[in-house]
């Protein structure tokens, strides 16, 4: 127990959660605060709407007697967006992460890594769960003027409740990742295994959003809901189903009801993590063991490859082919980066696949097109959607970030700094374009487009994927996150990645806003969006190749 | 030809890490850079090579200054960092083709290149593989051939024999006497007192920043009137006060 609590001092301390500790003292942590803050600021609205949201809500379903709902509902989705997440984080804390290599050497039992890394990952998920759940809480508690006890129990909930999603989600990535230990090719498996994962925590999270939906007609739910008294927290079952005590107790905190279910749900809880102990201290080793080795041939090259391999290229693609193989090769990155970009058709293509009903609606949606105004908001769209995109692979905004400790390599490498972030940018204008184009695809084959639109749509989406490759890797300039120990860190827990979401929505929206605003035809929507972004992506060119070299200078390696 | 002037430069302004540091690494000649743990060695290389800028002092690489004309001056050298774990995931062929293109090194010399170097470093085996499966020595190796690979006039090592089996340090350090030889500039730190004795025209000697002597092997004996070991003078002159 005492070797627990160290370890996760440590690797807390190692975490560096908000980004907030400082790394090197230096002017440099101001900005770093800045944009820690600024991006809260970000997220204040969206808090502020679901509490307000909630207190709404609350006032509305109290009428029939079944507020309960709003926290079932809060607590259901927190746990669904705990587990999903909860997939990536196993993968990067329990398996990715450097520091495996520096414990296995260590006296220590396989249970108390495990306990510590999954400590330090729950640290992660109140990040989620704050600006998701605690609105909804602290909404409820005002709406219903609730007590000291509700506030309580409300912290208490909130920390115990992301245990159980999270440890599915353990367990999940646990079972696949104990297979890379009998895969050959270890990198290639564990990228695998990491679509595996992915996939499952789709497939199941369809499959409670599917028994949710349609397990009640809509007439039992009537009638359930006419009962009152808070009836539909009763039917709250399912994988998450230990939810319903949380939410009784809440309901009934003045009561001796209320904390007997608290004392049920954390009960609950600790039933699951002596299990998940248990079953981790046989499974989680044979999928650690092994993590850094890569496979090898050791085959003599022939005359025929030297001659391929060593063709002359110019510097800039030599540059860019080597970042984008970096991508691929490495696992986090691939998973976080690179993989999406393939994957817009199929999630476009499942729901609709699952719901049949919903093509003939697409069908409608196809006469709407066709109508001029129709296809003016369809270019709108694919432009603001290429943009976004773009920004969710986060290639761009964490090419420098991703060097880390190898920064050194860009300082003496003959290789201009213009050079160096063109290709970087480059990479990410290249994974942006496969995914736009992936997403125009798919939605061509389901969509009746006219041809035309298609081509508008792709060139105005070349605007919008410069833009946000441009600008995020502006931002990761300024902000360069060099101090990571596992890859997963440089582009997932890097908020450059999120501030660059934020800016490739909001910037492209303007001119999606006018136009619609507007009613502009298709041509003109294009000119609009031509003109401005035309704009805007050569002046950051010009600021990336002068500021922005100077900020590539000013990096300390 | 390497050249320092009046080079400072501290950590987070607490730390002085190099300290009035001046310098000059003719060509054809080798000069051992020593010094105890901490000393500023490889702060000092990576000035040089353009990885840290210094707060004052300049800095000249065959007469080219790096802060000036930085592209230019990073053309003229070769550098072996002291940690070779980068570029992991690329293979080892890839890797040395990258830094060729990186110095615009053509194909059919390229290729003649890497096949003379992969024999003398006995990695032909290797070169198909990611460079994560490489041991420390082979690393090591393969860093080494991504700078022999453009063939720099002027050779910056920071502790290049780290790893290296006997046979691959022999192969080095002949290649090191051969390239000073050609007229060309050796500049490498180690902690290994026979090699620097052994292979070295000059040695300088650095301790807690401050250059505390620089000169030839029988100008150090002679400066300490003794016919001592390097390692005892070197003891000597690094000792705590
Ligand atoms: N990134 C850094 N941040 C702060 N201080 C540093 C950093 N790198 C080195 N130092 C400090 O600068 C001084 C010189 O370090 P340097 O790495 O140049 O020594 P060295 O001579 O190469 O040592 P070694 O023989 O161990 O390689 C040391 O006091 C060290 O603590
Ligand atoms: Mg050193």
């Amino acid at each position: 127990m005492n070797r627990y609590i160290i370890l996760t001092r440590i690797m807390l301390k190692n975490l560096n959660l908000l980004n907030l500790r400082p790394v090197k003292s230096g002017k440099s942590n101001i900005k770093r605060i800045l944009i820690t803050l600024l991006i809260f600021a970000a997220f204040l609205p969206m808090m502020l709407g679901i509490g307000n949201l909630a207190m709404s809500g609350y006032h509305v379903l109290s009428e029939i007697r079944q507020e309960g709902m709003i926290l079932g509902i809060g607590f259901s989705l927190s746990s669904l967006a705990v587990f999903f997440f909860g997939i990536f984080y196993v993968m990067s804390f329990f398996y990715y992460s450097r520091d495996i290599e520096s414990l296995l050497p260590l006296p220590l039992k396989p249970s108390e890594i495990l306990l510590a890394k999954f400590t330090v990952t729950l640290f992660y998920e109140y990040l989620t769960e704050a600006i998701f759940l605690a609105p909804i809480l602290t909404g409820f508690g005002i709406a219903s003027k609730a007590g000291p006890v509700y506030y309580l129990y409300s912290i208490l909930l909130f920390i115990a409740l992301p245990i159980l999603p999270l440890i599915y989600a353990s367990v999940i990535s646990m079972s696949v990742m104990g297979f890379t230990g009998l895969a050959k090719n270890k990198d290639r498996f564990r990228i695998v295994g990491g679509i595996a994962a992915m996939i499952l925590a789709v497939a199941i999270n369809t499959y409670i959003t599917k028994l949710g939906s349609s397990s009640m007609s809509a007439r039992e739910l009537q009638e359930l809901l006419e009962q009152g008294n808070n009836s539909y927290v009763k039917t709250m079952s399912g994988i998450f189903f230990s939810n319903r005590f949380a939410v009784m107790a809440l309901l009934n905190s003045e009561a001796l009801k209320g904390f007997v279910n608290l004392i049920l749900f954390v009960l609950i809880c600790i039933l699951f993590i002596m299990l998940f102990i248990s079953l981790g201290e046989s499974i989680y080793f044979k999928g650690v063991a092994g993590m850094s080795e890569a496979s090898a041939k050791r085959r003599m090259f022939s005359e025929m490859e030297l001659e391929r391999s060593s063709k002359q290229k110019p510097t800039l693609s030599a540059y860019t082919i080597k970042e984008l193989k970096l991508l691929f090769r490495t696992p986090a990155y691939f998973m976080n980066c690179i993989l999406m970009n393939f994957l817009y058709p199929v999630f476009i293509m499942l729901p609709l696949l699952i719901q049949p009903d919903e093509m003939k609606e697409l069908q409608t949606l196809g006469t709407y097109i066709e109508d001029g105004r129709g296809s003016a908001v369809v270019l709108a769209a694919a432009f603001g959607i290429s943009a976004f995109i773009t920004s969710t692979n986060g290639i761009a905004a964490s090419a420098i970030s991703r060097e880390g400790s190898n920064i050194f390599t860009c300082k003496y490498l003959p290789v201009s700094y213009k050079t160096q972030i063109m290709a970087k940018a480059l990479s990410g204008i290249s994974m942006g374009v496969v995914g736009t184009l992936s997403m125009l695809l798919a939605a061509a084959a389901f969509l009746p487009v006219p041809a035309y639109l298609l081509l508008l749509s792709a060139a105005a989406g070349s605007f919008g994927i410069v833009f946000s490759s441009f600008a995020g890797i502006l931002i990761d300039l300024s902000f360069p996150k060099l101090i990571w120990d596992n890859e997963q860190k440089a582009v997932k827990q890097n908020f450059n990645v999120v501030l660059n979401m934020l800016i490739s929505i909001l910037i492209p929206g303007i001119p999606i806003f006018i136009s619609i605003a507007l009613r502009f035809t298709v041509w003109m929507t294009f000119l609009a969006i031509a003109l401005i972004f035309g704009i805007l992506d050569l002046l950051l060119y010009s600021i990336l190749s002068t500021a922005g070299v100077r900020l590539f200078e000013r990096i300390d390696a | 030809m390497i050249e320092l002037v009046n080079v400072n430069k501290s950590y987070s302004g607490i730390v002085k890490a190099v300290d009035d540091l001046t310098l000059t690494v003719p060509e054809g000649q080798i000069v051992g850079f020593l010094g105890p743990n901490g000393a500023g060695k490889t702060t000092t290389i990576k000035i040089i090579t353009g990885v840290l800028t210094p707060d004052s002092g300049s800095i000249t690489i065959n007469g080219i200054d790096i802060r000036e004309r930085p592209l230019d001056a990073k053309r003229q050298f070769g550098y072996v960092p002291d940690n070779p774990d980068m570029f992991l995931r690329l293979k080892g062929m890839e890797y040395l083709n990258f830094m060729a293109d990186m110095y615009n090194v053509e194909s059919s010399l390229r290729m003649r290149r890497i096949q003379e170097l992969s024999e003398s470093f006995e990695m032909e085996a290797a070169l198909n593989d990611q460079i994560q499966s490489y041991s420390h020595g082979m690393r090591q190796k393969i860093v080494i051939m991504g700078v022999l690979i453009h063939d720099p006039s002027v050779w910056i090592l920071d502790e290049p024999m780290t790893g290296l089996d006997p046979k691959s340090s022999f192969t080095l350090k002949e290649m090191m006497k051969n390239h000073a030889a050609a007229g060309k500039t050796v500049f490498f730190s180690t902690h290994v007192l026979e090699v620097a004795e052994k292979l070295c025209d000059k040695v300088a000697i650095i301790n807690k920043g401050k250059l505390m002597f620089y000169g030839t092997m029988d100008e150090i004996r002679e400066h300490f009137r003794s016919n001592e070991s390097l390692e005892k003078i070197f003891l000597e002159l690094t000792e705590n006060e």
